[in-house]
């Protein structure tokens, strides 16, 4: 009896622990996982062009783009160490052997790396970094840098953030293609000369914590061979100065220069819940890399406002107005030959207006309306589009319908009608995997059926 | 002496916006904690709202969010059905009741799925269907409008288990979001700092009653409660807000920041973006970034049909402007060099299309639009998607003809001496080394 009392307890534990054990087995993972993320797409082209000489040209081209993200290394629940890569592998198969000889920079196949970094946030408690090939927007300019972006937060309102580094650029050997280069040195004959590597380093200051504010302020400054490339000063700056009204603005001023190359401001006004208003000014005098005499003749700067109306009758449906007019003035030479010589004022001015409704959460219809001229040419357009699930998150159909008038406004020879379709399907599978396909058919005086395919294929899911 | 005055400036300005956020970040701050109004209230509202217990009149209530009204968004908190008729304002007025003696549940509630709603018999404390004489009187349509029951045959009609049919259910779907009343009434929070004043409502709506974000946004500032957007937001894997939600994607109207994804956002997006704060990233990933700036697969919106054929006019405006997506030398060059549109094109044909009209290069007399001066000052990024600079240097080189590109009074303003002193080479590409200009004199 006394041994089978000793022995119940014995049981019930050892039972307790099968229980135990199972449960420890069979329990859901920690809350916090590392996850991965599987980024695949493939997209072909395929199209002709006539050339200036009345030549066929094909367009033949395969880009394949392959993105794998890594969250929560350290599965803390709090994205303390990340990393993310995307490479990108061009092909073209319309270049013949003659095009390869005549442009210097063309190439068949070009593997590129577009970004590839590890990120770490709060680390001891006030630093967030950024280490590898990235992409860097600010209010100076778009940068590929090869380097590091460190950001120290402060307990007054606003982040020290650092970046130091090397450009990436595009004629460079390697996996290196970029698109945000620092323009107007390339030689077509000789790219080798922009193959000197180009040092970056840059600060900024940057607000945290401010609900209603947010703004940046920064210096950088690309420097190769001990000569500055590019050097600017500049930020942006928003505030919500009431409910309803906003208040947006950036400015970029070259050190090189000597001048502002962009200067933008922009107001919202919510007036009601229906209609919203927009007014916004642009002031660019495009800056180049300082090994450029681009710079010297940039003088001029396109002055432009725009102004949109916005109505929201109903959650489904939005209507916009607007306008644009584009002042080129002769600011900056007060006196001397140019001023006398040039006309002082010449103008661009332009509408626009749409339409848009969603008759389900897939289901759209677009309007566009729009009409430009003044200096650059006259263009005037319409453009309709409707988007519509067949089958709920399976099967959408997309089309489109162009219809434009242009003018190239000095040369006749360059004026003409287009009107084209665009067909559209796109297959969706288990919102992991998609297949699109569209067909762009157009008609034109210059070419008088231009059909381009165009086909995506889409994976993206999490491991 | 002037260039030192004109960085000076620039410093002095860089400095003064400084101190203008330091010393403002506190009003803003102030400005930022008034929670702002709840506007749409069902009471007082002119809008015919009809007879809750209809289809109908459940839909003119869900558009109590017409235009753009500033609500809860209905794809983070899901139309709702409520067939109910319940004055809040009649049993909160004067302090008869408190929140908590109907919604106890919220004191412990710790998702925001949870249906806080109180039970119908919590309704029939007061309320007792078995006196007819209470006021006002317990009769089932007093609160489901439009209800009539059948009773079991027999059963007595003092018990709502003793009815066949049902009246139609409240329908509160999950909200795509993280809310923990709890901690929320532990820090001492009342119900009208989100709720707002219940004591003017009749029935409560996701329009009148739940909170907007700029409500969280008054106490989650960073400072007194986490700001991140996934405090409150449902976190994708990678920990960014998780904006594909079941009933379409999530975007900013832009009531908090200039960030409304609109019709014009493919345009306007560079203002929110050029901050680099995190704000983007809350929701974006580099990728979608690169999608486009450095991309092939652009959104249609952006080009229209045949771009290839009218981008010309385009790119004369420089609208919008290409040099988002487009460096001329590094794109543009390339494929006009191809298509034989540059001149440097290998193998063009005298008879190529001529792109510039007579008198484009040597024109007297007044030097407008056609040109190539008024060109070339204002928008030379459409002159670099075809010339190199060899093609200035056929005349604007002290080595060729000498046409000088400075403006009036390069010398002496000191840009020449700045530009010398932070670039020399791309002086000797027109000078000659050692030359006497190369000292800017």
């Amino acid at each position: 009896m006394a041994k089978s009392m000793r022995a119940r307890p014995a049981a019930r534990r050892a039972v307790c622990g099968a229980v135990a054990l199972l449960v420890a087995l069979w329990a859901p993972a920690p809350a916090h996982a590392v996850h991965y993320r599987v980024q695949a797409e493939t997209v072909g082209d395929a199209y002709q062009l006539v050339t200036s000489s009345n030549l066929l040209l094909n367009r033949r081209r395969l880009h394949q783009y392959l993105g794998l993200q890594a969250s929560d290394l350290l599965s803390d629940g709090e994205y303390a160490l990340n990393a993310a890569v995307l490479f990108r592998f061009d092909a073209d198969f319309g270049i013949t052997d003659q095009n390869l000889e005549d442009v210097y920079h063309l190439r068949r196949q070009q593997l590129s790396l577009q970004y590839a970094w590890v990120d770490g946030r709060g680390v001891a408690g006030f630093i967030d970094f950024r280490l590898g090939r990235q992409v860097h927007y600010d209010a100076l300019d778009y940068l590929m840098l090869d380097g590091v972006v460190l950001t120290f937060a402060t307990p007054w309102y606003f982040g020290v953030e650092l970046q130091a580094g090397l450009e990436v650029k595009d004629g460079m050997a390697g996996l290196n293609q970029s698109a945000f280069e620092l323009d107007g040195v390339r030689i077509i004959e000789d790219g080798e000369a922009n193959d000197r590597p180009t040092v970056v380093v840059g600060a900024a200051l940057v607000s945290r914590d401010l609900t209603y504010t947010r703004a940046r302020l920064g210096y950088r400054r690309l420097f190769s061979g001990g000569e500055v490339d590019a050097e600017k000063v500049g930020g942006s700056f928003y505030q919500r100065l009431v409910e309803g009204l906003h208040l947006s603005t950036l400015a970029s001023y070259d050190l090189y220069n000597g001048r502002f190359d962009r200067l933008q401001a922009g107001l919202r006004w919510q007036a009601t819940p229906f209609l919203d208003v927009e007014g916004e000014y642009v002031r660019l005098l495009p800056s180049f890399d300082a090994d450029s005499i681009f710079n010297i003749f940039t003088a001029f700067p396109l002055n432009d406002g725009n102004l949109r109306l916005r109505l929201h009758p109903s959650d489904e449906d939005r209507l916009y107005v607007g306008g644009m007019v584009r002042f080129f003035g002769n600011e900056g030479y007060t006196d001397g030959l140019l001023l006398d010589d040039v006309d002082t004022v010449v103008q661009a001015y332009g509408a626009m207006a749409g339409y848009f409704r969603r008759f389900a959460p897939d289901t759209t219809l677009h309007v566009d309306l729009s009409w430009e001229s003044g200096y650059g040419g006259e263009r005037m357009m319409g453009d309709v589009g409707a988007s519509y699930t067949l089958v709920p998150r399976e099967w959408v159909l997309d089309g489109r319908l162009t219809a434009v008038s242009f003018a190239d406004g000095l040369q006749d020879n360059l004026d003409g009608f287009s009107f084209g379709y665009q067909l559209g399907a796109r297959y969706l599978i288990e919102r992991k995997a998609a297949v699109s396909l569209l067909v762009e058919h157009n008609f034109s005086r210059l070419q008088s059926s231009n059909l381009r395919v165009y086909a995506v294929v889409d994976l993206d899911f999490w491991l | 002496m002037r260039r030192v005055v004109g960085e000076r400036g620039v410093w002095v300005a860089v400095l003064a916006v400084l101190v203008l956020l330091a010393v403002g970040s506190e009003r803003l701050l102030a400005r930022a904690g008034e929670p702002p109004p709840l506007k749409v209230d069902e009471a007082t509202t002119k809008v015919d709202l009809g007879d809750p217990m209809t289809e109908d009149g459940q839909a003119r209530r869900r558009a109590l969010s017409f235009g753009r009204q500033h609500t809860a968004s209905p794809l983070v908190i899901p139309d709702q059905e409520i067939p109910l008729r319940f004055s809040h304002e009649a049993h909160l007025a004067g302090g008869k009741m408190q929140c908590v003696d109907c919604h106890r549940a919220a004191l412990g509630s710790v998702r925001a799925k949870d249906v806080n709603l109180p039970r119908e018999s919590v309704c029939l404390d007061c309320h007792d269907i078995e006196a007819p004489d209470a006021k006002p009187q317990a009769r089932c349509e007093t609160c489901h409008p439009g209800y009539v029951p059948r009773w079991r045959p027999g059963k007595s009609q003092t018990r709502t288990s003793h009815v066949e049919n049902h009246p139609p259910a409240v329908r509160l779907p999950e909200p795509h979001l993280k809310f923990n009343h709890k901690i929320h009434v532990e820090r001492g929070i009342t119900c009208a700092r989100c709720h707002g004043d219940m004591s003017k409502h009749q029935l409560a709506t996701r329009e009148n009653a739940l909170p907007v974000m700029g409500t969280c946004l008054a106490c989650h500032d960073g400072k007194q409660a986490p700001d991140a957007c996934t405090t409150c937001h449902v976190a994708a894997p990678d920990g960014r807000v998780q904006t594909d939600l079941p009933g379409g994607k999530l975007a900013p109207a832009g009531w908090y920041h200039q960030d409304a994804h609109d019709d014009d956002w493919l345009r306007t997006h560079r203002f929110a973006a050029s901050v680099g704060d995190g704000h983007c990233a809350a929701c974006h990933t580099e990728n979608e970034c690169m999608d486009c700036h450095n991309g092939v697969r652009k959104p249609l919106k952006v080009h229209p049909n045949n771009w290839a054929l009218m981008h010309p006019v385009a790119a004369r405006k420089n609208v919008p402007d290409c040099a988002s997506c487009h460096r001329s030398q590094t794109f543009c060059a390339d494929c006009h060099q191809l298509a034989q549109v540059s001149p440097d094109a290998p193998n063009r044909p005298p008879d190529a299309v001529r792109f510039h009209p007579d008198g484009w290069v040597d024109a007297q007399g007044r030097r407008g639009a056609n040109h190539h001066a008024f060109e070339a000052q204002r928008n030379i990024r459409s002159c670099a998607s075809c010339h190199t600079e060899d093609t200035c240097m056929e005349c604007h080189s002290v080595k060729t003809l000498g046409v000088n590109p400075h403006p009036p009074g390069f010398v002496g303003s000191g840009a020449c001496e700045r530009m010398a002193a932070k670039n020399a080479r791309v002086c000797t590409r027109c000078h000659f080394e050692g030359s006497s200009q190369l000292r800017c004199r």
